[in-house]
Order: C-alpha cells, then sequence, then structure tokens
C-alpha cells in the first residue's frame, strides 16, 4: 500500500510541483494582500481534485494493466488513490489555515474573514464528496467524462443558487418557496452553521468512503 | 522437468475476436517464444497469464497457483512494450516505490542493473531513450528475482546492439536451470537465437508449441513446381504457397523430401517464412 501511495505522490509531486508553487504564491498573495478567503477555499476544491489526474497517468502509461501482475489487491490500487486525496486535501487545509493565520498576524483580522474556518470545513466536505464520487466514474466512464459531469453538476448548482437566492434573481420568481426557506439562512446563529458545517464534512467524509467502495468494485471487475 | 507456467484449454473472447483452447507449457530452465501475426492472441494470452484479464474458460498455472494469487504474482517479472511508471519518476523513485510493493524486491540488485545498463538514477524516466526505458524496466522486474519471467513485445523497436544485451540476460537468467523467460516478439530472429521452445498462435489458436531445435531441422521450405509439391506424400507437406512464379511448401523430414526430390531446392526454415505460409500473406512467389 506504501508503495502505492509513494507511486501516485511522486507521480503527482513531479508533474504539478511547479505548478503547485506557483498557486500557493499567488492565491496566497491574493487572499491575504486582496482579504480574499475565496483563494483558500478553492485551493482547498483543488487539491482535493488533484488525485483525479493520477488516475489519468495511470491510463495513459498503462500502470493499471502492470500493476494486475503486482501481488496487490484492488482494494489497495484503488485505496491508495483516496490516501493520497486525503492527504492532498490535508495539505491544502493546512496552507489555508496557515494562509490565515498569517493574514490576523500581519493585518488583523477583517470582517470577510467571518466565518472562515466554517466555511473552510464546509467546502473540505464538498471536496471529499465531489472527488470520492467522482474516482469511481472515472474507473467506470473514463476520467474526462467523470471530470466535465462533475464540473457540470457544480456549476448548475452555483448557477441556481446565484440566480434563485438574491431578490433580483432571474429565477428568483420561479422558485419563491425555495428563495424563502434558503433566505430564511440569514437568520441561523454561529452555533447552527457550525453544526451544518461539520454535517456538510461528515457527509462528505461519508461519500469519499462510500466512493472508495464503489470504485474497489468497479476495478476489481475491470480488464486492461 | 518442473513446468512454471501451464495453460490449458484458454478461452477468451471478444466482440472481434476470440482465443481458443490455447494449451502451452512453459517447464523450468527454458525460453518459450511467442510467436504469430498482429492479432493473432499473444497479448491477450500473456494477459490471462498475468492476471490482467480474467479468460472464460480454461485453467492456468503459474507456479501451480492460479494467477490471481499474490503468492504466484511475487515470483513472476514483467516488462510490457513501454514503462509502465509515469515519465516523471526516476529509477531511484521507482525504487522507493517498488521495494515498498514486493516484499522481496531487492533494491541492492535493482542499482546494480541500472549500473550494469547505465541508467542514471536521478534521471525521470521520459528523458531515456526507447531502449534505456526498456532496460529500467527490465531492471525492475529482474529485482524483484521472479522465477519467471514474461515480456510482450519487449523489444520491438530496439536496435540490433541493445536487443543482444538484452538476449543475452535472458540467456543468463535461466542458466541455473531454475528460471525462465516466457516472450512473445514480432522480431522472429531473436527468438531462434535465445528460445528452446516456439508457440506458434494463428487467429487465436495454438498452431504447435514445439522445440525450435526439431522445429528447425525437421522443417524445411521446398521450391518446387506446383506438380512436384502435389506428388509429395502429404505426411511432408505442412502448408503450400502457390503462384504466377512456381510453388513453394513447407515440408517436414527434409532428408525424405530431398530423396523423392532430388533437384529441388531445399532452403532453411525460419519462423517468419513458417508464419507467411500459414498467414498466407506473402507476395506470390
Amino acid at each position: 500500500m506504501k508503495g502505492l501511495f509513494l507511486k501516485d505522490l511522486y507521480g503527482l509531486m513531479g508533474l504539478y510541483k511547479k505548478n503547485l508553487i506557483l498557486i500557493a504564491l499567488v492565491y496566497g498573495l491574493m487572499g491575504i494582500a486582496g482579504n480574499l478567503p475565496f483563494f483558500f477555499y478553492i485551493s482547498v476544491w483543488m487539491m482535493g481534485s488533484y488525485i483525479l489526474s493520477a488516475i489519468t497517468l495511470d491510463q495513459q502509461c498503462g500502470w493499471d494493466r502492470y500493476a494486475r501482475t503486482l501481488p496487490v489487491s484492488a482494494g489497495q490500487i484503488v485505496g491508495a488513490k483516496f490516501l493520497v486525496g486525503l492527504a492532498f486535501v490535508a495539505m491544502a487545509l493546512a496552507y489555508a489555515l496557515a494562509g490565515a493565520g498569517l493574514r490576523a498576524l500581519l493585518l488583523g483580522w477583517d470582517e470577510a474573514w467571518t466565518g472562515y474556518f466554517e466555511a473552510l470545513t464546509m467546502i473540505t466536505g464538498l471536496s471529499l464528496a465531489g472527488t470520492g464520487l467522482t474516482i469511481p466514474a472515472s474507473y467506470k466512464w473514463g476520467t474526462d467524462k467523470a471530470r466535465n459531469t462533475m464540473l457540470v453538476f457544480y456549476a448548475l448548482l452555483f448557477a441556481a443558487i446565484f440566480l434563485v437566492l438574491p431578490e433580483d434573481g432571474a429565477l428568483a420568481g420561479v422558485f419563491p418557496g425555495l428563495r424563502e426557506s434558503l433566505a430564511g439562512l440569514k437568520e441561523i446563529t454561529i452555533a447552527q452553521v457550525r453544526m451544518a458545517a461539520a454535517a456538510v464534512l461528515a457527509a462528505g467524509g461519508l461519500l469519499y468512503a462510500l466512493g472508495w467502495a464503489m470504485a474497489r468494485q468497479i476495478y476489481a471487475r475491470m480488464e486492461f | 522437468m518442473e513446468n512454471l507456467i501451464e495453460v490449458r484449454g484458454l478461452c477468451k473472447r471478444y466482440k472481434n475476436f476470440s482465443l481458443e483452447g490455447v494449451d502451452l507449457t512453459l517447464p523450468a530452465g527454458q525460453i518459450l517464444g511467442l510467436v504469430g501475426e498482429n492479432g493473432a492472441g499473444k497479448t491477450t494470452t500473456l494477459k490471462a497469464i498475468l492476471n490482467v484479464i480474467r479468460p472464460d474458460e480454461g485453467e492456468i498455472r503459474v507456479l501451480g497457483r492460479p494467477p490471481r494469487d499474490p503468492a504466484s504474482r511475487c515470483q513472476v517479472g514483467v516488462v510490457w512494450e513501454d514503462s509502465y511508471f509515469h515519465g516523471s519518476l526516476t529509477p531511484k523513485t521507482i525504487a522507493k516505490v517498488m521495494e515498498n510493493l514486493r516484499p522481496d524486491w531487492d533494491r541492492g540488485l535493482f542499482e546494480d542493473y541500472c549500473r550494469r545498463f547505465h541508467l542514471e538514477a536521478e534521471k525521470p524516466g521520459k528523458d531515456f531513450s526507447r531502449g534505456m526505458r526498456m532496460k529500467l524496466s527490465l531492471a525492475t522486474a529482474l529485482a524483484g528475482r521472479p522465477r519467471v519471467l514474461v515480456l510482450d513485445e519487449a523489444t520491438s523497436g530496439l536496435d540490433p546492439v541493445v536487443r543482444g544485451e538484452i538476449l543475452d540476460l535472458f540467456l543468463e537468467f535461466i542458466q541455473d536451470e531454475e528460471r525462465s523467460v516466457l516472450m512473445s516478439s514480432h522480431i522472429t530472429t531473436d527468438l531462434e537465437r535465445v528460445a528452446d521452445q516456439i508457440a506458434y498462435l494463428h487467429e487465436g489458436r495454438l498452431v504447435f508449441q514445439m522445440e525450435k531445435d526439431v522445429l528447425m531441422e525437421e522443417m524445411a521450405v521446398l521450391r518446387a513446381t506446383a506438380a512436384q509439391i502435389d506428388a509429395l506424400p502429404e505426411e511432408l507437406v505442412a502448408a503450400v504457397r502457390k503462384g504466377s512464379f512456381g510453388a513453394s511448401a513447407l515440408v517436414r523430414h527434409p532428408q525424405k523430401v530431398r530423396r523423392l526430390l532430388p533437384g529441388a531446392v531445399l532452403d532453411r526454415f525460419s519462423i517468419d517464412e513458417m508464419m507467411q505460409f500459414y498467414a498466407g500473406r506473402e507476395e506470390e512467389a
């Protein structure tokens, strides 16, 4: 298992090391100097999906065919992907927390950062859910199709939120009941927000585990 | 003599191709060359032996165990046509991966092979030539101290010098009579040089598995007229090819044929020519 973990880690780092350093610098600068915590949220989201590139790399170099000849099980091969995915999310979280700490230290805490930790928790949950479900889909239908489907799904989700939620949103009148119930969210307490964030994280973790179980089943049936 | 690989009645069916009833044996201390045209089923056969695909029918034993048994996979080294590690990995990082993947993988031996093959430890795989990547795959496989080495078209695209080095390595590998090599290749001269046995697959079926020396001694290519070939006893003629410039036949027992047709030309048997007879692809003689 450790060998599989290292193989994916070396492969991804070899391919994306410069890209990651650049993103960390640019996003860090934008987040801290520009007072935009969004850049730290998006880094968690992005890092979570890097593992999908490891599946593409495997397909490109025929790794899966070779892996079948090694004394490792399908569960271990797929499990390593999920562990590397978790490692990347953990690295991104550490980066996001360090960024917020640096911001507070250098420029003080700003109103824009209110709810930062709760939002970070929710994004982590969403990232785990998205990646966890995209990995089995990648094994089933290929990484491009799976990744595009995930992106379209989230684009539609966010588009719906932006179109429905604001009172002057383009679709505000189409779903009045939904808009009103979502508008009620403004009244919730910080304790409720924290509970919701924890629930999203827990759901994300569960979907990640479910994704692993699904991916293992799919991978075990695959032939290369 | 112990058989390290035994295949009985292997069948694998796809939409446009099927492998039917293939039987193979790989005895210890031997090199078995698997030949056949493109799409004959060589890679499918190797994939089934290596646990990459599941056979529809038949039985496969690798060191007495089914291929899905991890204990058998521990003793098999595999080299595909090209590297299976991503190009950003170096021999050094591959060593870290492999020593954590296979319990018996010997890092020191791998480093010895890397030195022998002039593979730089810190150089990414994508910067190696095709021949060097092949050597890297071979070093990776051999460092697992396998009892069976399986290679699928591993020497294609390599220059004769590199191929020669690799073939010598195979001969060295089987020296102790405990280990074996199963290799498929389109470069039949390589197989004529090192293989102990030849297995010929044609359109998903095994035509034969024979000792190479027997094949070379007991088969020949007869150049004669169609009438002369037709007059030969059936048991002496394996395959015939007729064209506007004459006829030729793949014949058994060349000495008997020579006695029957003293003036006819008998050429030395070659695997290439045999495949052309069976496939019927060569331009008309």
